[in-house]
């Protein structure tokens, strides 16, 4: 499968708070609900500016739903 | 699975059904090359009516979204494989052009990298919304 380097803790947010279903958050982010199993499956690593959405609809810093797997690089 | 997936999904089975049929009629039945060229203009119509149909049966099933970035991202590897098969496809036509060979079969040279390119595009596409490559 073509899982990328990105982590997400997408999934355990979404329940913190209060549950927040899929089609939720991809109402809130402006993707579809297909693109947010996407990103919690590792299938696709989102745009910036997606993630930053994403953290704002959770309150939390991007580092907190996001984390690279590759920090051993550069 | 996504109405964009099932309309990839469509749109590639509708072009492998349809031009594998017009192939087989050409290659495997023989019919005469007078006849093949009007045959060429059908099958382009043929293969847009099933997936047109396929499309409208597709929206009657589930309404489509709005198509956000992993849509666009999904498109762009479809096209950027689709690129590099009609790239090859037109170099083949051009040598076959070059070595005097039939209009006839410089038209199905350049019609099968058309529809070759196609398939890519759409099965790139499900690929990437399947497994994300």
């Amino acid at each position: 499968m073509g899982q990328t380097t990105i982590r997400n803790t997408i999934r355990a947010l979404r329940f913190q708070n209060g549950e927040m279903t899929q089609q939720t958050l991809a109402d809130r982010v402006g993707v579809t609900r297909q693109t947010i199993i996407a990103i919690e499956q590792g299938r696709y690593s989102p745009s910036l500016e997606a993630a930053f959405r994403i953290a704002a609809v959770f309150g939390v810093p991007l580092e907190a739903v996001f984390q690279y797997d590759g920090g051993g690089e550069g | 699975m996504s109405f964009r997936e099932k309309s990839a999904l469509a749109t590639a089975l509708a072009l492998a059904f349809v031009y594998g049929f017009y192939a087989w009629r050409v290659w495997g039945v023989g019919v005469p090359p007078a006849a093949a060229m009007p045959g060429m203009v059908g099958v382009a119509l043929a293969q847009a009516i099933v997936v047109t149909a396929a499309h409208i049966a597709l929206a009657i099933h589930r309404r489509p979204e709005r198509p956000d970035e992993r849509d666009q991202a999904a498109a762009l590897r479809g096209q950027r494989n689709a690129y590099y098969v009609l790239l090859t496809g037109a170099i083949g036509v051009l040598w076959l052009a070059l070595r005097g060979m039939p209009g006839l079969t410089v038209a199905h040279a350049m019609l099968a990298s058309v529809v070759l390119a196609e398939i890519v595009r759409h099965a790139s596409q499900l690929v990437f919304y399947r497994w994300g490559y």
